[in-house]
């Protein structure tokens, strides 16, 4: 068992089941944690810091990490200026999870250009809801997240004790429009379990907006190079003492030592 | 005579029913819709900006206060135009293709109206050549560009290509959650603005009117 390496897995839990499903299926040990659905509602600064609090603790591990597999992409800057440790860094160069599931950049890119209006799902999207009451209209992190902050996670009934009803009316009607922007849902089929229940789930949300509905098979692709150590061109090393950054181009993060 | 402070006033709190009110009493009283318009509408949501600002008020408050405002703008649109009275500048507004976030393009309409500059809202999901037939259109002297995702970021380099491509003599601006100074030099933009009520003195400042 000597040859066998140490990694633990650090990610946004929209990945439970594909990261679950890999860290059990490999050769190595890897360890796997999870943080909350959301981050990215959160100020870009109090995402980077709890993100940061998890790589640190990794880091300084009773027994040692060959390396930390970051279960993200660039998630609206929530990732850049994390910082390696004594224990380097991989992610894979991605804006978002739906990039990972898409398992390219190229994949997700071409989708992406060509389905202007596009809402994508996959069973983390979908069984774990942006707020505590499961409603997904509210986002995560209530008043800590940026919506929260901007006044945008009142309800109805608030908004009518603060505003009175014509105005609470006038906001409702002018904030909860976004479904209305869209035209399709583009549910991800990952392979890794039986996903009929979260398909229907997907269709039924689709209707219920007028919304198009294509399911598309996703790849484990970039996961499964993440979990096996095989970090290629799609990856990003951040070695011991460098940081993440962004980069405004085809490889959308980079490194650089600090 | 009418109260300007009491029109801003109401204005803030969001009654709108009120602001028409107030703003047809004035008019009838004599009074010129610039001084109108500036002294009660534009005071009234230069308040609510710097209270958006700095945190104190937030965004139903400042739509509920532009929704107002509109009220009043109704009201005074013929008689300005009558009058001779031009808005202080045009402002293309949209989001970028791919991007269908309109909340914070939405609020820096709200404010850059508020402001007294006139903008043209193309929308969300524009393609480069929409700003710069808009942008031809109107005569704008500023193009601003909202964006919201990483992935869609590029676009904006996209359209202010085609602007600079166009020939045209707009200036550009940018802004949206990823969205950084450096970004902003990096594609030639030519000015940033990190939310929306700072946009207002943004375009004031490109245009010359700051």
């Amino acid at each position: 068992m000597e040859s066998i390496k140490r990694y633990k897995f650090i990610g946004c839990e929209v990945f439970y089941r594909e990261a679950c499903y890999l860290a059990s299926m490999s050769k190595d040990l890897v360890d796997v944690e999870f943080l909350r659905k959301g981050l990215h509602d959160l100020e870009t600064a109090d995402m980077v810091a709890r993100i940061q609090n998890a790589v640190d603790l990794a880091s300084n591990a009773d027994v040692p990490y060959d390396a930390i597999l970051l279960g993200y992409g660039r998630c609206n800057d929530g990732l850049v200026d994390i910082t390696a440790g004594e224990v380097p860094l991989v992610i894979p160069k991605a804006h978002d999870c739906i990039t990972v599931f898409f398992g390219s950049r190229g994949d997700y890119k071409k989708h992406f250009d060509e389905n202007s209006g596009t809402y994508y799902e996959t069973t983390g999207w979908i069984e774990r809801g942006d707020c505590d009451d499961g409603s997904v209209q509210r986002p995560a992190y209530g008043m800590e997240g940026v919506m929260g902050k901007l006044g945008l996670t009142e309800s109805y009934e608030q908004l009518v004790a603060k505003h009175g009803k014509d105005n609470a009316d006038y906001l409702v009607e002018t904030l909860g429009g976004w479904e209305q922007a869209y035209s399709q849902l583009c549910y991800l089929e990952m392979g890794v379990c039986d996903e009929s229940e979260f398909i229907t789930t997907a269709k039924k949300r689709a209707e219920q907006h007028g919304w198009k509905f294509e399911l598309r098979k996703g790849a484990l692709t970039l996961l499964r190079k993440l979990f096996s150590g095989k970090w290629d061109d799609d990856f990003v090393l951040v070695p011991p003492n460098s940081k993440l950054v962004a980069k405004n181009d085809e490889n959308i993060l980079g490194v650089e030592p600090i | 005579m009418a109260d300007m402070a009491v029109l801003a006033e109401t204005l803030i709190a969001g009654n709108r029913d009120k602001v028409a009110e107030l703003v047809q009493e004035a008019l009838a009283e004599g009074m010129g819709p610039k001084e109108i318009l500036e002294d009660g509408l534009i005071a009234g949501m230069n308040v609510i900006g710097k209270r958006f600002k700095a945190n104190e008020v937030y965004v139903p408050e400042v739509l509920i206060a532009a929704r107002a405002m509109h009220a009043g703008m109704e009201l005074l649109e013929e008689k300005l135009a009558a009058a001779g009275v031009k808005p202080i500048g045009t402002v293309v507004l949209g989001t970028v293709k791919g991007d269908l976030h309109d909340i914070g393009k939405n609020l820096v309409n709200m404010m850059l109206t508020g402001g007294g500059l006139k903008v043209v809202d193309i929308g969300i999901d524009v393609p480069a050549e929409k700003f710069v037939e808009a942008a031809k259109e109107s005569g704008a002297q500023i193009v601003a560009l909202s964006a919201l995702l990483t992935t869609t970021m590029p676009q904006m380099a996209e359209a202010i290509k085609a602007l600079k491509d166009a020939g045209l003599e707009v200036k550009t601006i940018i802004g949206g959650a990823p969205v950084t100074q450096s970004f902003a030099d990096e594609i030639g933009a030519d000015g940033y603005s990190p939310d929306a009520a700072s946009a207002v003195d943004l375009a004031k400042e490109l245009i010359g009117t700051a």
